[in-house]
């Protein structure tokens, strides 16, 4: 073994990309079956060969074996005389295995037993050369090697008796009727190193190409000849291979005596292949010193010449022992005698540049970029520099003297030289993800084949690149990602086709950019994770009690799956199913910072799906204060930024189960504030947040009230009360929540430096950067931030409910309890209302009948709910607050006296006990008898003209009961909505105008009700449990085939992803689910259509 | 200076003699062996790491460094006090433990103490400090210098 690291590492570094090559082109290879491509067969071919010409080099003896029997596989492959198909394949790919593990582990290569696979590997070459005959032939070379071992121990024993050993040796040996075989071979080898002599003869330069072939065969006719003790044979095929290599090389010149020195160097070889069992009595003198004399820098065995030499004066005993020590010595020499050496080198080089130039045309990707190795420890030491460098130009830039407008030019220059210097350093650590990728191609050939599925990779995007880190870092979760698909989501072939879905399963690995982050996803068309199924697990495993599960949602049920200690396969496989899985995968993720989102379908399919950052070491931050601290926010997890002003910092920030919430847009936004965060240690329980909440309700009602009696002792006059509140809408995989800060002060690139070890306990800091100002600040992990506050409030989301499954639909719904006389409870949804307003009673203008405050500077009629109701009188003992309710197309408020809580709860709506119009119904909540408004009637009771306009000068819809009939009753309308207060309020609307209304609350049912009747008009909520609206309106349009019935989907998705998709599904068109106007008139429009 | 050259014990042939880092917290002299110190400097801007144990003080930016700052008063259980004009922070060299550095009242200076006089453990006069981080005690002329192991500062957690 050569003791040259460099060099050593440098081959093993270039072998394993060779075997990565090689190890794709026989997985193409196989797949492409007898029209394989010439071009991936040369290809692969080359790889092996390389890593056979340096293993020999280097002297790593069992690589170089190996190597070598893989590559005369690859060459009767490429001469048609071997078929690529999946045996020879498996074969190939273990080879592979083997020389990567060698490699690995390169210091002991050589005693690593590769006999089974070499064995093997010959045995198919064998078989392919010479049929039947090889196979037998391939046994008794077995049986011989075995035989010659023994023998050679029976040698060295009777070494003491040397007249005898000559004797005893070379009858085992030449009786062998394997020596047939040997012959046989080598002269197909001899014919090719004559023709490939006389090419030279003719034509120095197209002989060259006969050159490798050429040193093939003598490289086996050695490798024959030293494993038979043919020393003759042996020191003749050196002689000629040095030469050859020598002219291969252009080392020497293609002379006449040189080519005549190498036929008879040739024929002398042939003679001893005639004789072979007398081959080393054989004078092979004259033609090998002529061979050395040709061949410059062969200084040739010194032990054969001088054997020869002293032929006459010492005992043939003697000198055959020593020539086979000699050989035995000359084998090591050769592989590590420096001429060798070079010309090893050098022969390889020419070859790979000329296979390129031929392969180039077809596939320029790989080998023409210009490339040249650099230590990865050079790169990161080349990136912290960078880094420092950032740094100071951030201070520089915070430095520099506005006035002079020489510094700031070059503080400017310094600026952009720095983030170009910085943008190429990141680049030089990039690589593409398709390394990774192509990984794959053969873990799900071989798991497909374990398991007796037919997958189909398919890799997408493979050029998208990553940071060095992040890619070593994702091999792990993806392996394991990949192997779940395979194993848990692809189906065995017959239940495939059970299921009408094809045999074969198809696996699609992608990779994109998108908002500054790759995304990468592995999706199977496999049987998708099953809900009810994930639950009975938890359950069972005692991840979860039962009743925990009863308000997720379908995403949160899948997501159950990364809990520890989950697995879902029935029986503990070698693939997967040890239940250490997916959380492990999901904590890699986001070590790297990335986050991690599953998706299903049962009977579809699912995917997961990875959010990555490009790179770890620099990235983009929003910097905050808190106090006197600054601190950074990973922009990547930034949404954005809301400040409150005034009124609306006590309004907005809403109370909702005891904690801080903010509605934005459609969504409750838990609230954390970062310094509450900050102060304690422990991790934030519900009571803490309710005792949060209280805390600042508390501060902002004695910061008013000081600024009240300020107000009142001094002469401010008009001054209003003034305050701001900012807060970060942060979101990190399906966790979104508002981090509430004292001040923003802008955005920064920062280097990331980790945690100091003794702080990695701590989950709120994803690390540490020197700000500009020279101080430290940390890094928030905002996925530990969350966890720290407690702020996984998802299922606070709206609408998006699955309780329990198909059974009931009532899902919770936050409402607001407050009282408006002294008497009765009042409900509201608060979907349906858009604001709380506290108002002064003396700001109250009386217009007519008619009631008005100035909110927002808008006059807002009020709605005094003892005028519309039967109810009791307005409380005036307590303040008044204004209730703005949602989607009026006047600006409206019902008039309050107390708020009595607001809360999540499910809602059982009693519409038969006690209902009048303005009312949705009654319920129950703690034990008192509620009434729950319908703003929309209330407004329509309170201006009955209003309706008027809009039904086109029909009397009132509201009392309708009777009208039902005779306007729209023949028409019949399927609803389908999963929460039953919007059933309710829907199916109200529709029946106002006189459509005959069947409910469903969700798909499914929908599904079943429309096959049993006729409609006329579907009406969809879009988020539903068990079957949603998209899958409800495909399955009516593609599976009932109904195209014509119009449909129209109710939804709060509003992105134009969503609408699309919408559209997709078969809706003709969508519209908010409150807005009661323009849902009429949309269901008019499309049912006169 | 309270301590300087003239305390040191008398420097005999034979003996062995090993230089300590030495400082003051609460009024105690204190000794790290100066093989394992990097650097004293002057005190910057810590910046405080919420949620960490007690006795982190922060972080502070060494020259683009960033290092973590140990209060070496809660290790010891000494009560803890403001920071003067006079602390330090005394910054170890990587090989004993990932980067850290220990803020100490006030820096003493560089004495090199016979290791015959160092006494391993001491009975006497440190009952208020863990004995745990105590490597010896050596008496001084008018001071006893408690020998501190820095290795042992971050095996705790």
């Amino acid at each position: 073994m050569i003791e040259d690291n460099e060099l050593l590492s440098d081959f093993i570094e270039e072998s394993k990309e060779n075997l990565a090559i090689a190890e794709e082109d026989f997985l193409s290879l196989e797949s492409q079956g007898k029209s394989a491509d010439p071009s991936t067969i040369n290809r692969a071919f080359r790889c092996v060969h390389s890593i056979k010409g340096g293993a020999g080099f280097l002297g790593m003896v069992k690589i170089g074996e190996l190597a070598h029997a893989m590559e005369a596989m690859m060459d009767l492959v490429r001469q048609n005389k071997l078929q690529p198909d999946k045996k020879n394949i498996t074969m190939m790919l273990k080879g592979v295995d083997h020389l990567n593990s060698m490699f690995d582990n390169s210091v002991q290569s050589n005693d690593y037993n590769i006999d089974e696979i070499h064995t093997n590997i010959l045995k198919t070459v064998a078989i392919a050369v010479s049929g039947k005959r090889g196979q037998e032939q391939l046994d008794k070379l077995q049986l011989k090697k075995e035989e010659k071992k023994a023998t050679q121990k029976k040698t060295t024993k009777k070494k003491s008796s040397p007249a005898k050993s000559k004797k005893k040796t070379e009858p085992v040996e030449t009786n062998e009727p394997a020596d047939d075989s040997t012959a046989e071979d080598p002269m197909v080898h001899l014919r090719i190193i004559s023709e490939c002599l006389s090419a030279l003869k003719k034509d120095p330069e197209a002989g060259q190409n006969w050159i490798s072939h050429a040193i093939e065969g003598l490289q086996s006719i050695k490798n024959s000849a030293k494993d038979k003790d043919l020393n003759n044979v042996f020191a003749m095929a050196e002689a000629i291979d040095e030469t050859l290599g020598e002219i291969y090389t252009d080392r020497i010149e293609v002379e006449d005596m040189v080519i005549v020195a190498c036929e008879d160097g040739l024929d002398t070889l042939q003679l001893l292949f005639d004789d072979i069992e007398n081959s080393n009595e054989i004078d092979i003198l004259d033609s090998y010193q002529q061979m050395v004399s040709v061949c410059k820098n062969f200084e040739g065995d010194p032990g054969i010449i001088g054997a020869f030499e002293e032929e006459d004066t010492k005992t043939i005993e003697i000198k055959s022992s020593d020539v086979i020590s000699q050989s035995e010595e000359s084998t090591d020499t050769t592989v590590v005698s420096p001429m060798e050496t070079a010309s090893t080198d050098l022969v390889q080089t020419p070859q790979r540049v000329k296979n390129n130039e031929s392969a180039g045309a077809k596939s320029e990707t790989k080998s023409e970029v210009e490339s040249i190795r650099v230590k990865v420890s050079l790169l990161n030491h080349l990136m912290s520099l960078a880094g420092e460098m950032v740094l100071v130009r951030n201070q520089q830039l915070q430095l520099v003297d506005q006035s002079d407008s020489a510094m700031r030019n070059n503080t400017q220059k310094l600026d952009m030289v720095t983030s170009e210097l910085q943008e190429c350093v990141m680049k030089t650590r990039m690589q593409p993800v398709g390394i990774l990728f192509n990984k794959f191609n053969r873990i799900v050939r071989d798991l497909g084949n374990k398991l007796g599925k037919n997958i189909n990779l398919v890799i997408i995007g493979g050029d998208v690149e990553l940071d060095k880190s992040i890619l070593e870092s994702l091999s792990d979760p993806l392996t394991h990602m990949i192997r779940n698909a395979c194993d848990h989501g692809i189906e065995a072939p017959n239940i495939r086709k059970a299921n009408n879905k094809s045999e074969n399963g198809q696996i699609d690995l992608r990779a994109w950019h998108e908002g500054g982050q790759v995304h990468i996803e592995v999706r199977d068309d496999g049987k998708g994770i099953n809900p009810g199924y994930i639950k009975k697990k938890v359950v069972e495993k005692g991840l979860r009690s039962e009743q925990d599960l009863v308000s997720l949602s379908h995403k949160e049920i899948l997501n159950l799956v990364l809990l520890p200690g989950f697995t879902t396969a029935e029986q503990v496989s070698d693939v997967s199913g040890r239940g250490v899985g997916m959380d492990v995968v999901t904590s890699n993720i986001e070590k790297i910072g990335g986050t991690l989102d599953l998706d299903s379908v049962t009977g579809k399919g699912s995917a997961v799906r990875l959010q990555l950052p490009l790179t770890l070491a620099i990235i983009p931050c929003l910097i905050i204060r808190v106090k006197e601290h600054n601190y950074a926010i990973p922009q990547i997890n930034l949404e954005e930024l809301v400040t409150l002003y005034n009124q609306d910092v006590d309004e907005k920030i809403e109370n909702a189960r005891g904690r801080e919430v903010f509605r934005l847009r459609d969504q409750l936004l838990p609230m954390l504030r970062l310094g509450e965060i900050l102060s304690k240690n422990e991790s934030f329980t519900d009571e803490d947040l309710a005792a949060v909440s209280i805390k600042y309700r508390e501060k902002q009602k004695q910061a008013y009230q000081e600024f009240q009696e300020k107000k009142a002792n001094s002469k401010w006059g008009d001054e209003k009360f003034r305050q701001s509140l900012t807060f970060a809408v942060l979101k990190v995989g399906s966790t979104k929540y508002g981090l509430i800060v004292d001040e923003v002060l802008g955005t920064e690139e920062i280097v990331v430096k980790s945690m100091h070890p003794y702080l990695k306990n701590l989950n709120c800091y994803a690390g540490a950067t020197v700000m500009g100002d020279g101080r430290v600040s940390l890094i928030l992990d905002v996925l530990g931030v969350a966890q720290h506050g407690n702020a996984s409030i998802d299922n606070t989301k709206e609408q998006v409910n699955d309780v329990k499954g198909a059974e009931t639909s009532d899902a919770k719904q936050s409402i607001l309890l407050f009282k408006y006389g002294r008497k009765e409870l009042f409900a509201v949804s608060l979907n349906m209302i858009s604001r709380i307003e506290k108002i002064e009673k003396s700001m109250i203008e009386e217009v007519g009948e008619k009631e008005f405050i100035a909110i927002d500077e808008v006059s807002t009629q009020i709605l005094r709910l003892d005028h519309l109701l039967n109810v009791s009188e307005f409380d005036d003992s307590n303040e008044t607050y204004l209730l703005l309710p949602k989607m009026a197309n006047k600006p409206f408020g019902i008039l309050i006296s107390k708020i009595e809580d607001s809360l999540d709860c499910i809602v059982d709506l009693n519409t038969e006990s006690y209902i009048e119009p303005g009312l949705l119904g009654t319920s129950l909540i703690n034990d008192k008898m509620t009434l729950f408004l319908d703003t929309y009637q209330l407004i329509e009771l309170a201006n009955p003209e209003l309706n008027a306009q809009l039904t086109g000068g029909s009397e009132s819809a509201i009392f309708s009961d009777e009208k039902e009939q005779n306007l729209n009753g023949n028409k019949k309308v399927l609803l389908v909505e999963d929460v039953m207060f919007f059933r309710t309020l829907v199916k109200g609307y529709l029946k106002s105008e006189g459509y005959e209304v069947i409910t469903a609350e969700n798909g499914k049912v929908a599904l079943e009700e429309f096959k049993r009747q006729e409609f006329d008009l579907i009406v969809s909520d879009i988020e539903m449990p068990v079957m949603d609206g998209f899958e409800f309106m495909s399955a009516v349009r593609n599976i009932l085939n109904n195209t014509t019935i119009p449909a129209l989907a109710l939804t709060a998705l509003e992105s134009d992803k969503d609408i699309k998709k919408i559209q997709a599904a078969g809706f003709d068109v969508y519209e908010a689910k409150i807005d009661k106007e323009k849902l009429i008139s949309t269901v008019t429009n499309l049912l006169n259509q | 200076m309270q301590n300087s050259a003239e305390n040191l014990p008398i420097k005999s042939e034979t003996a062995v003699f090993k230089k300590f880092v030495t400082f003051w917290i609460h009024d105690e002299l204190f000794g790290v062996d100066i093989i394992d110190v990097k650097e004293v400097t002057p005190l910057m801007t810590i910046t405080p790491i919420f949620h960490a144990p007690d006795e982190v003080k922060g972080y502070v930016n060494i020259r683009g460094e960033i290092q973590l700052v140990i209060n070496l008063r809660v290790l010891l259980d000494l009560p803890d006090r403001e920071i003067g004009s006079d602390s330090r922070i005394v910054i170890f060299k990587p090989i004993i433990a990932e980067p850290f550095g220990i803020l100490v009242d006030k820096v003493g200076d560089v004495l090199e103490v016979n290791s015959e006089l160092i006494e391993s453990e001491s009975r006497s006069s440190t009952q208020k400090i863990k004995t745990s981080l105590v490597a010896g005690v050596c008496k001084l002329e008018d001071n006893l210098l408690i020998l501190l192991n820095a290795r042992k500062f971050l095996e705790q957690s």
